[in-house]
């Protein structure tokens, strides 16, 4: 069992509402890929608060756009054995 | 430096006795506000005093009553800019009883107990703490020291979606309340007991008992030789936590026993700056750390808050990013045998 990490980077944006700094927008990336190298993903995802006239949050809306791949073989000369860039 | 006066009116009521002229009751309003006039204070404290029957000072009692208030921004129209009427007044509400014992012939605060109660506006958020105080003196009356502590609740409104209509239905808006206890560390400094270290303790919890958050704040303040609050540092520490189901049967159903806490390790340091007579938060680091109970998947991510006011101490806007990992545990069957050996 081996530990697969994703690295974590992100923005927040706020607003002040009623004296209080709110988080209306969170951008954050997320980059990861397997021990092996095999398997990437590297995503945006990106979430805007709203809130109410009082500063209650009262809802939210969000995206994820990305990528994810994997390593597949490519036998481009047919000899059924991975050589090397296929 | 500049200066922040108190405008101060008062009345005394006196009685003569042994044919003196003795004050047997104080009423005295202390008015001010700072520079820029974004926070305000107006406070009457009254104090009764008694005397025996030689006309000697015994004893005294007192409250203290008013209200002191920050300016705050309300963007209405959600324009991220000030326009007019857009700074409102937010007020706390300030109770409190003084006790007294006669020194040296003089009428000392040796306890004081004052209770602070304030809303937002909209009415959205509320505080109420008790703030006491206890003072000692020397032989000679002088103030030697004061210890202190902080009890309380604050608490906002929240959006409990019941019946998942994404509306916001009568009963929906529920209070989520935060238990605050905290002790003050007091130092004489020019003969004012200055608050030098408080830790406060803030426990929440949702209304489901779900969520759950128990953080400490700690703030150092440092002041001049002459009195004057000059720097603060502080961290926090604690945990929070979130209940999580635990199917352990594999039988997709909640049994007894399977959810779970899922708790955060909360370490985070502050960084303060002085503006106008206020230690001012303008910079957050906080780190959190968790781990899912079986130790398959981990958090570890900083987050960071730059926090900006403007020339009256108001704050006006932050920025802020996150970084870390996050991560889980995966077979990697290495020797491809299919099964989950040492290492692999």
């Amino acid at each position: 069992m081996i530990w697969q990490d994703t690295t974590i980077t992100g923005t927040n944006t706020y607003r002040v509402i009623q004296g209080q700094a709110q988080v209306i927008l969170s951008v954050t990336r997320n980059v990861s890929s397997t021990a092996g190298g095999t398997q990437r993903s590297d995503t945006t995802t990106t979430v805007n608060y709203t809130y109410d006239g009082n500063g209650v949050l009262s809802g939210a809306t969000g995206d994820v756009r990305g990528t994810s791949g994997s390593q597949v073989f490519n036998d481009a000369n047919r000899n059924n054995v991975v050589d090397a860039g296929r | 430096m500049i200066w922040q006066d108190t405008t101060i009116t008062g009345t005394n009521t006196y009685r003569v006795i042994q044919g003196q002229a003795q004050v047997i009751l104080s009423v005295t309003r202390n008015v001010s506000s700072t520079a820029g006039g974004t926070q305000r204070s107006d406070t009457t404290t009254t104090v009764n005093y008694t005397y025996d029957g030689n006309g000697v000072l015994s004893g005294a009692t007192g409250d203290v009553r008013g209200t002191s208030g920050s300016q705050v921004f309300n963007d209405a129209n959600r324009n991220n800019v000030v326009d007019a009427g857009e700074m409102i007044w937010q007020d706390t509400t300030i109770t409190g009883t003084n006790t007294y014992r006669v020194i040296q012939g003089q009428a000392q605060v040796i306890l004081s107990v004052t209770r602070n109660v304030s809303s937002t506006a909209g009415g959205t958020q509320r505080s109420d703490t008790t703030t006491t105080v206890n003072y000692t003196y020397d032989g000679n009356g002088v103030l030697s020291g004061a210890t202190g502590d902080v009890r309380g609740t604050s608490g906002s409104q929240v959006f409990n979606d019941a019946n998942r209509n994404n509306v916001v239905d009568a009963g929906e808006m529920i209070w989520q309340d935060t238990t605050i206890t905290g002790t003050n560390t007091y130092r004489v400094i020019q003969g004012q007991a200055q608050v030098i270290l408080s830790v406060t303790r803030n426990v929440s919890s949702t209304a489901g008992g779900t969520q759950r958050s128990d953080t400490t704040t700690t703030v150092n303040y440092t002041y001049d030789g002459n009195g004057v609050l000059s720097g603060a540092t502080g961290d926090v520490r604690g945990t929070s936590g979130s209940q999580v189901f635990n199917d352990a049967n594999r039988n997709n159903v909640v049994d007894a026993g399977e959810m779970i806490w899922q708790d955060t390790t909360i370490t985070g340091t502050n960084t303060y700056r002085v503006i106008q007579g206020q230690a001012q938060v303008i910079l957050s680091v906080t780190r959190n750390v968790s781990s899912t109970a079986g130790g398959t998947q981990r958090s570890d991510t900083t987050t960071t808050v730059n926090y900006t006011y403007d020339g009256n101490g108001v704050l006006s806007g932050a920025t802020g990013d996150v970084r870390g990992t996050s991560g889980s545990q995966v077979f990697n069957d290495a020797n491809r045998n299919n099964v989950v050996d040492a290492g692999r």
